[in-house]
């Protein structure tokens, strides 16, 4: 298997976001400042090449009718041990990702990458995998809460970066603003990997 | 008829392993925890009213001026300034949007508002939970009563409230207001 191939394919040709469309839970509820993306997708990103490593170990004791259940229960407990670890011993970075931490263990990109490939793979590989899913999640919910952020508050990861006289169109960063902002960036994408 | 028996055995020694994890992990995490918690809070309360050396008062000793309606009151502190009483700090969970929202007021003898904190809470990022900022909390400082421009744009003492997110700031005024009606009271009651 060539690791590079398997980085980059969470980022670009299988991109959660953009590309398998998963994880639209954390992706439209957290993107409203492009800092809470950033947060949201290093926090996945974690738990992601963690959650993927431990079931890449114990794949073989896992029978294959009662995968799922067992996923869960994996992924639940690694994400609630990291969250009291975190926050008894490192709780700066606790107060920055606290928040994201319980939204983890509803999204399913985690889910997705333990049953497709961290139950078939070897662990580095997973690792990889992992990290390259989690890089790709950062940056497209990243992208996302910039556009939200820039034309809804007028501001990037807290700058002021429109001018004073510009009015935020404010439905950009409520709900409504965030299906409509990953549907224009989706149609962009679409447009441009059906030119190539 | 085995194979019906070996899943949910694998299953529950599977949760079984797993369960045993998580209880050592939270065993060995509580008391750290507690003292994050207890340190945090310690933390707002210096931030809510700086200066000052803080000690709890008994429920008991203000529970009977609160009125149950909707904003609950956790914690009174008594605020001491070089060995002064300097007025109270008190710990109010009020209903934003998301839930309770977690405030931290200061106030000091003249009944006026030293500083309000925001703790913990479960807002809208982006709208509900610019709360937490400065810029919002401020504008409390010296005031001896909540009120926002919104409702009551003649009022002197009214501040500005969060762009769309009226629900919270609401909230925190609703919270800061019973915590000075409780103040009051107490002040009065102990002369």
């Amino acid at each position: 298997m060539n690791y590079r191939k398997i980085f980059l394919n969470g980022i670009t040709k299988e991109n959660p976001v953009f590309r398998l469309l998963l994880g639209m839970c954390p992706t439209l509820a957290v993107t409203t400042s492009a800092t809470n993306g950033i947060g949201m997708g290093l926090a996945a990103t974690f738990v992601l090449v963690g959650s993927n490593l431990v079931i890449s170990l114990i794949k073989g004791f896992i029978p294959e009718k009662i995968r799922i259940p067992s996923f869960i229960v994996v992924i639940a407990t690694f994400v609630t041990v990291v969250q009291l670890i975190m926050q008894a011993f490192i709780p700066s970075l606790y107060e920055s990702l606290g928040l994201f931490i319980p939204l983890i263990v509803v999204n399913c990109i985690i889910l997705q990458r333990a049953e497709a490939f961290a139950s078939k793979n070897k662990p580095f590989a997973s690792i990889i995998d992992g990290l390259g899913m989690g890089l790709g999640f950062t940056l497209a919910i990243t992208l996302l809460a910039s556009v939200r952020e820039l034309i809804g508050n007028g501001t990037l990861f807290g700058l002021q970066i429109m001018g004073a006289a510009y009015q935020p169109a404010l439905i950009f960063i409520l709900a409504p603003g965030g299906f409509i902002a990953l549907g224009l960036i989706l149609a962009l994408l679409n447009l441009v990997s059906a030119k190539e | 008829m085995r194979k019906y028996l070996e899943l949910p055995l694998k299953l529950f020694l599977i949760t079984f392993i797993l369960g045993l994890i998580l209880g050592v992990t939270y065993i060995y995490t509580k008391e750290p925890i507690a003292l994050q918690t207890a340190a945090k809070l310690q933390e707002s309360r210096n931030e809510a009213y700086p200066g000052c050396e803080f000690t709890e008062v008994d429920e008991a000793l203000w529970r009977e001026f609160v009125t149950e309606d909707g904003e609950y009151v956790k914690e009174v502190f008594e605020a001491q300034k070089d060995g002064q009483f300097a007025g109270y700090v008190v710990t109010v969970l009020s209903k934003g949007y998301g839930g309770d929202v977690e405030l931290i007021i200061g106030i000091d003898t003249e009944g006026l508002i030293t500083n309000v904190v925001v703790g913990s809470h479960n807002e809208t990022a982006g709208l509900g939970a610019n709360a937490v900022k400065p810029e919002f909390r401020n504008q409390f400082q010296g005031k001896k009563s909540a009120v926002l421009k919104k409702d009551e744009p003649d009022n002197a003492e009214a501040v500005d409230g969060l762009t769309g997110a009226t629900i919270t700031s609401r909230a925190v005024t609703r919270g800061i207001n019973k915590a000075l009606g409780l103040v009051e009271k107490l002040m009065e009651a102990q002369g």
